[in-house]
């Protein structure tokens, strides 16, 4: 199978073309992930819809059953379940990082040992997340380690 | 800890546990002069590494730890392998009176901190190893957004190819 890019003016709406023999449910989920990646996902905040792309997205977190996705300031709610999101996410940047947080390994700044071989990760934005130490494996297949 | 975690833990522990325990037990005998011990002690040291594995289950959770409530747990624990053990231990044999006992909590919290230190240590280097990496990907990433839009260098190709 081939990919080919083709370059469109600024400004010019971007098209994904997918030319296939039949409409396999992969393609589906292929162009659903992608589609997540390049628009975004839908978020809301002060009652208002936004589509937040996914590399605005710092890390995605579970609080008593509400979700929410933590940009560089903002935070957003988010109608998506954890495992969800993950699935979304899957073959991206993002990582599954303790229970109920999924990180965007792109806005981790550095890491720190924390303590029962636990990580503290510091994000772009100067916040401070925990990397568990059943997840870092995950990270680490990211960074090629 | 989630319980998969928790047990796969426990039993790579025991294991541990047990291991140390009939080493540290050989070189005891080596160094006393004992030539042989009795069949039971391997069960009894294996009742013992039980004993000595059980207080790790303070750290099972449904929700994820928080930093304090982590050192809280790792003080419990180190509170209860200073009960249990000592114990444990006086059952089997392992010390009699004053000095034996000072000797024996003495060995505990020395392992333990030991562990921990380990521990600690271990996710030191690793934590070096995921900087390194995330410092290289950022200079690689910023390299390739100074270069191109991924069209190529003089950006003259309006159509790029990539096989999967």
């Amino acid at each position: 199978m081939r990919i080919i890019y083709e370059k469109v003016k600024e400004g010019e709406e971007e098209v994904i073309i997918v030319r296939c023999s039949k409409i396999t449910d992969d393609l589906t989920y292929a162009a659903r992930t992608l589609n997540a990646v390049i628009g975004g996902v839908t978020a809301v905040k002060d009652g208002e819809i936004y589509k937040l792309p996914l590399g605005d997205i710092y890390y995605f977190e579970v609080v008593d059953n509400n979700s929410f996705f933590y940009c560089e300031s903002e935070v957003y709610e988010s109608k998506l379940k954890l495992y969800e999101f993950e699935e979304l996410t899957y073959g991206t940047h993002f990582f599954r990082a303790t229970k109920s947080t999924v990180i965007n390994a792109d806005k981790i700044l550095c890491v720190s040992p924390a303590l029962y071989g636990r990580f503290t990760a510091t994000l772009d934005n100067g916040e401070k997340v925990t990397v568990s130490r059943q997840y870092v494996s995950s990270l680490k297949r990211i960074m090629g380690i | 800890m989630n319980l998969k975690q928790l047990l796969k833990t426990f039993c790579f522990h025991y294991v541990l546990i047990y291991g140390l325990t009939m080493m540290a037990s050989f070189f005891w005998c080596l160094a006393s002069g004992d030539t042989y011990v009795e069949l039971e002690y391997f069960w009894k040291i294996m009742i013992f590494s039980l004993v000595a594995d059980l207080p790790v289950l303070v750290f099972w959770s449904k929700n994820e730890l928080t930093s304090r409530q982590t050192l809280l747990r790792i003080i419990i624990h180190g509170i209860l392998l200073e009960i249990l053990l000592p114990t444990a231990g006086w059952f089997i044999g392992m010390w009699r009176g004053i000095g034996g006992f000072f000797l024996f909590f003495a060995t505990v919290l020395i392992v333990d901190a030991s562990i921990f230190g380990i521990t600690y240590l271990k996710t030191s280097v690793e934590a070096g190893n995921i900087n390194t990496a995330l410092r290289r990907r950022k200079r690689e990433n910023e390299k390739k957004e100074e270069e191109s839009d991924g069209f190529g260098k003089d950006n003259r190709n309006s159509q790029s190819e990539q096989d999967v």
